[in-house]
């Protein structure tokens, strides 16, 4: 700094095999669980889109109140609602016939059950998995296993071992040491990690005077995450030599240049659907490109890391 | 009264019988709301659903329900001075339309449509109101509609009150000898895929409110969605040529 304003820059990058036009993925858990609303993601502009977590069977999630909005975030305990393995093919496929990059997510009780599902998930056509591996507010899963260093390392190996595409870790924040699960992420062989997850927190109502969410605790998303996010991915960066895919807060094209310079390679959008609407990824675009036009970054591999230098 | 903009507690200040297994209640609130919109009710420790709002006043807000489960029958059994937390509201609305309207409701469907057909009044719209049940017993506010000064007609599935048949089959017979700039209507699918038949017949102009099962009710957790619309967002008031094209509809 100071930099020399350029004209063009180039937003495309690529995880092993998996191209992407630009850097912003939609991520798990907003609007995935139909084919059309992750079509229309893409059209809208995402670089990918990120199924809802599949499980093996068909389940509910957790009773309503099942968001909480506080002025700086989103709590949520939707409990990891889906149809089912065997049900979300028919989405698949019409995902498939679409134009749309999309990373299939997925949770299981333990490595069989990834397993499992992450075969079924390569043979619906994803062109990438992510492993779910830090839900905060569902019991026996997400990251009441994936808070385990060896837990995780034994997942994601076996995981590996068994499909084709690249594998994404998706780690959580509510831990001592985020370092040591991407460390063992990166032991049993995935492609990149994602991080972070929620942040693990609740609400009470003073006037109710009751826990305001009906699974009690849930996880924080948002602008009050953005800070947590950008220490993860920073840290993770430091240790790991795969890429990182960062999440939390994203609010503009500045929080994206944020977390590029943190260390992140691509990054997922997610609360900032609520206020936004999926006219967020063209918005978020323009203003990455505003900012690295200016400050002269050409493309990604220049911005990122720059906070690290 | 909150600590949170996002959320209105309010306290139960009337509640009315209005049917059998239903009852309007009011909440002293500052919540604001258009006609077709809906608000997320927390009943404390069983659920938060959604509710289209039926009654929009200075200073409160009504809401019309049908005991069909745990946490509407328990919504039912609040005592005046009981506290309920609201969000909302949240959706897509009515647009009014002038002229000559036609509105179709089937069951609670005549909910939504009770304060749409007083905006419409102020509007100068002359304004009948199709309401129908399976029986008179399962009326919901024919009286209502009759006092804000809508021409009202009843249909009943058994017969026991007005037309002896549905409010669906009432209005497609209507048109015999009737013309209407635009329709509105809400209740069960099935009805509401009749009307929009009907009205495409007719070339007439339509607007339904539709129900899901809403999760989030801000667009962002899918539940509700049909194909690529969000019915807690882009709906719960879609217009006809939208509710023809979506596949998912009408199938429930």
């Amino acid at each position: 700094m100071p930099r020399i304003p350029i004209e063009n820059v180039d937003l495309r990058v690529k995880i092993k095999e998996m191209e992407m036009r630009n850097p912003l993925m939609l991520a798990s858990g907003i609007l995935g669980e139909t084919a059309d609303l992750l079509i229309a993601a893409y059209e809208a502009g995402a670089g990918a889109v990120v199924t809802k977590s599949i499980g093996s069977e068909p389940r509910e999630g957790h009773r309503n109140p099942t968001i909480f909005q506080y002025p700086f975030g989103l709590l949520n305990a939707m409990g990891l609602p889906n149809p089912g393995i065997d049900e979300f093919e028919k989405e698949m496929e019409k995902l498939k016939r679409s134009e749309a990059v999309v990373i299939g997510s997925i949770f299981g009780l333990n490595s069989n059950e990834f397993v499992f599902l992450a075969r079924k998930m390569e043979g619906f056509g994803a062109i990438a998995l992510e492993l779910n591996l830090s839900c905060p507010h569902a019991e026996g899963v997400g990251a009441e296993i994936g808070s385990d260093p060896s837990t995780v390392r034994e997942i994601v190996s076996s995981v590996v071992a068994t499909v084709h595409i690249p594998v994404f870790a998706k780690l959580t924040p509510n831990t001592s040491d985020i370092v040591a699960l991407g460390q063992a992420a990166q032991e049993g062989g995935a492609s990149a990690v994602v991080a972070i997850n929620t942040v693990k927190a609740m609400a009470v109502d003073p006037y109710l005077g009751k826990p305001a969410l009906g699974n009690v605790f849930g996880g924080l998303s948002g602008n009050a995450i953005k800070p947590i996010g950008l220490r993860c991915v920073y840290e993770l960066y430091d240790s790991l030599t795969i890429p990182i895919v960062g999440v939390g807060g994203i609010a503009s094209g500045i929080d994206v240049a944020e977390y590029l310079m943190a260390g992140a390679f691509t990054v997922q959008i997610g609360t900032l659907i609520q206020t936004k609407g999926l006219k967020a990824f063209s918005e978020l675009r323009r203003e990455l490109e505003e900012f690295m036009r200016a400050e002269g970054f050409k493309n990604l591999s220049e911005i990122r890391g720059a906070a690290h230098e | 009264m909150s600590s949170n903009p996002a959320y209105f507690i309010s306290e139960l200040s009337e509640k009315k019988r209005v049917a059998e297994d239903c009852y309007t209640l009011f909440f002293e609130s500052e919540i604001e709301a258009i006609p077709g919109q809906f608000f997320m009710l927390w009943i404390p420790g069983v659920d938060e659903i959604p509710m289209s709002v039926s009654h929009i006043e200075k200073k409160s807000i009504g809401i019309t329900v049908k005991i069909v489960g745990e946490a509407t029958d328990t919504l039912c059994s609040l005592q005046v001075g009981n506290r309920i937390r609201i969000r909302g509201a949240y959706g897509r609305g009515f647009d009014l339309r002038g002229g000559e309207v036609i509105l179709v409701a089937g069951g609670v469907g005549s909910a939504p449509l009770l304060p749409l057909a007083s905006s419409l009044i102020e509007k100068d719209c002359r304004v009948i109101a199709i309401i129908g049940a399976k029986s008179e017993r399962n009326l919901v506010h024919v009286q209502s509609f009759e006092n804000i000064g809508a021409e009202t007609m009843i249909a009943t599935d058994d017969g026991s009150s007005g037309y002896h048949g549905t409010a669906a089959r009432l209005f497609s017979d209507i048109f015999e000898d009737r013309k209407f700039d635009s329709v509105y209507c809400c209740g069960p699918e099935p009805m509401i895929v009749s009307v929009i038949e009907t009205a495409e017949r007719k070339k007439l102009w339509g607007q339904a409110a539709i129900e899901r099962f809403i999760r989030c009710g801000i667009g962002i957790c899918g539940s509700c969605a049909i194909e690529d619309k969000l019915v807690c967002r882009d709906g719960p008031v879609f217009n006809f040529n939208e509710l023809k094209n979506l596949i998912g509809f009408g199938s429930r």
